[in-house]
């Protein structure tokens, strides 16, 4: 089970959220030569739909190690300065993504003390956004399940 | 480690001394002179250099630079979020599922054979091919990579087994796939028109011309090399009649183009708006017609698309505020100053920022690349009177450079991958097809009237 949702979570979720932007725009398309009509909630969620894809596309990478590093200097050092530089760098990294976790929390909750609607769906901006902690946080968390795995693997090879 | 060959050795020195020096530049910088610029390109090349993954360097860079500017650092979290709102970018991850879609229900094996038909008699055939059905596939596709790969694994295989060498067949693949984010549709033009606010039908119009002259003295250099190594040719000699039936055979595949770029230009569709016909298409054909498409095959395009977005695509939430940035430091007055001499010849101007381009493309994939950089060349160039679209063609060319040469070649990877070489080898085979893009470069600096011909004709003259 556990395993499932670690394999399946994200692209799930992705195929869904990328599913929502190509029916949306298709949606627009329709509407606007059969019904001479448009909507705006359709372009809304389009994007909507692409934010979280790309978001969750990104925690996917991070577990896929798919992200896009240059490790040509890296890979000249000796073993263990390579070991230092990635580490350092993923600290670095996650040290991003926390800053990243505290702003958007704290953006969030400024969110929640004014009304900021969104002019197609009419709804809160708090509503969408708060997601945004939470897919860092899930980010954090792949990372250190890269970390994790690269124990348990007896730090063979490099976490990239 | 002391048994290291004194070749290898150097480098290590070398490699440690760099990143040590770039150690010492951001704390010397950082407390002593506080210059905002410099520290943020300390910053993005040292944490590149040990590894973050590059729009993390670059958000950790943007992070420095607000830290200097004094800026509030919720502008990250509105950026966050912000910078994925506008609508022309939904274009993007459209024309990759769409790309995907259109290979996996096996578009582009119609391509390749209606290719077969037309060049595959001459000598080099299968090198032909592949750049014309490259050409074919960039109509269909925005991506670089994405068209090596559609186009790639079925004629390189093919290639080495006609006897080519295989650094050679892979170079022709990596190489005629880099149309792909030249001939419109095209992600990175996309990019472009959106960090300047040119129109995107007058950017694509634009690549047309450009694209099919590159390939065509892509062609020509393939036929020559062919030649010279006695690479024969595998189809029958030219004639119509097998060309139209393989043409009525990929018909499908060659109505996507026509109702893509047809739908744009003719006004029927916008560009984000003919993304998602695509994709809609190449379901359809993938599902009903061609019958390529198997459910697994489908949520593998979907995983894919997800992929390459949270990966080239998450930098613009990391660098919207480096846009702000650039104007809080007065970089383009910055540059104008370093320019100063020169600005009398606005081709020696656009030939160093060529040279520039490419150096950093060598090191930086295309998207940050024309992010950060449109941001701060784009109103100097402007100024000189050079046509923004051409501009933009410009870029995009030296940008493909930067995809065709190591370390960081994303076309020169995929074309390895499937090639079965190194990434070395294959960097030297890719060397005598990088002359039709140096040619092309030098075209854009100095004979430029031609690429705002079809654009102008359509849609009038720009201002």
């Amino acid at each position: 089970m556990l395993s499932k949702l670690d394999r399946y979570f994200e692209e799930v979720l992705c195929t869904f959220f990328l599913g929502v932007v190509v029916f949306s725009v298709l949606l627009q398309v329709v509407q606007r030569f059969v019904f001479h009509s448009a909507s705006v909630w359709a372009e809304e969620t389009a994007v909507y739909g692409m934010i979280f894809s790309v978001y969750l596309g990104a925690t996917m990478a991070v577990r896929d190690r798919a992200h896009i590093r240059i490790t040509m200097l890296v890979t000249r050092l000796p073993r263990r300065f390579q070991v230092a530089c990635i580490v350092l760098a993923d600290i670095l990294w996650a040290g991003f993504v926390v800053f990243m976790i505290v702003q958007t929390i704290g953006y969030t909750q400024l969110l929640f003390e004014v009304t900021f609607q969104t002019p197609g769906l009419g709804i809160e901006q708090r509503w969408v956004q708060m997601f945004l902690p939470a897919f860092f946080g899930l980010m954090l968390f792949r990372i250190a399940q890269v970390h994790w795995r690269w124990r348990a693997d007896g730090f063979k090879e490099l976490p990239l | 480690m002391t048994d290291l060959p004194r070749e290898q050795a150097r480098p290590t020195y070398f490699a440690a001394m760099f990143l040590l020096a770039l150690v010492l530049g951001i704390v010397f910088t950082f407390f002593v002179s506080s210059n905002g610029p410099i520290l943020m390109a300390l910053v993005f090349v040292f944490t590149m250099a040990i590894g973050v993954p590059i729009p993390f360097a670059a958000g950790l860079a943007t992070v420095a630079g607000l830290i200097i500017a004094d800026i509030p650092m919720t502008l990250m979290a509105q950026a966050a979020w912000t910078a994925f709102e506008p609508f022309p970018l939904v274009t993007i991850p459209l024309f990759i599922l769409a790309g995907q879609l259109m290979e996996q229900g096996g578009m582009s094996e119609k391509l390749v054979n209606i290719a077969q038909k037309l060049v595959g008699a001459y000598k080099g055939g299968l090198g032909l091919v592949t750049v014309v059905a490259c050409m074919f596939f960039a109509a269909l596709s925005g991506s670089g990579p994405a068209t090596t790969a559609a186009i790639g694994s079925i004629t390189i295989p093919a290639m080495q087994k006609e006897g080519y060498q295989s650094r050679f067949a892979g170079a022709i693949a990596a190489s005629a796939g880099a149309l792909g984010s030249m001939i419109p549709p095209s992600n990175l033009l996309i990019i472009f028109a959106l960090v300047t606010d040119v129109s995107i039908p007058r950017l694509f119009l634009a690549g047309i011309v450009p694209g099919i002259v590159l390939g065509l003295m892509l062609m020509a250099v393939v036929f020559v090399i062919s030649v010279r190594n006695r690479y024969g040719g595998t189809g029958e000699t030219f004639r119509w009649g097998p060309l139209l039936e393989a043409l009525w055979d990929g018909k499908w595949a060659v109505m996507a183009p026509v109702i893509i770029l047809g739908g744009i230009y003719a006004g029927l569709f916008t560009p984000s708006e003919a993304a998602g016909v695509a994709v809609a298409y190449g379901l359809f054909v993938g599902l009903f017609i061609y019958k390529g498409l198997t459910w697994a095959k489908l949520f593998h395009a979907f995983k894919f698309t997800a992929i390459v977005i949270g990966t080239v695509l998450f930098i613009l939430g990391s660098t919207k505020a480096f846009g702000q940035l650039v104007t809080v430091f007065d970089i383009p007055d910055a540059v104008l100053g370093l320019f100063q001499g020169i600005v009398e010849y606005p081709w020696l101007v656009m030939l160093m920022i060529g040279i520039f381009y490419i150096i950093v493309g060598m090191w930086l994939e295309s998207i940050p690349q024309i992010i950060i950089f449109t941001a701060v060349f784009f109103p100097l160039v402007t100024s000189l009177g050079i046509d923004p679209v051409i501009f933009g063609i410009f870029t995009v060319m030296t940008c493909e450079i930067g995809f065709l040469t190591p370390p960081i070649g994303v076309n020169l990877f995929v074309a390895a991958r499937i090639s079965k070489v190194s990434i070395e080898e294959i960097s030297v085979g890719v060397l005598p097809l990088l002359i039709p893009y140096v040619a092309m470069i030098l075209l854009l600096v100095f004979f430029n009237e031609w690429v705002t011909f079809l654009p102008d004709l359509v849609y009038g003259p720009s201002r």
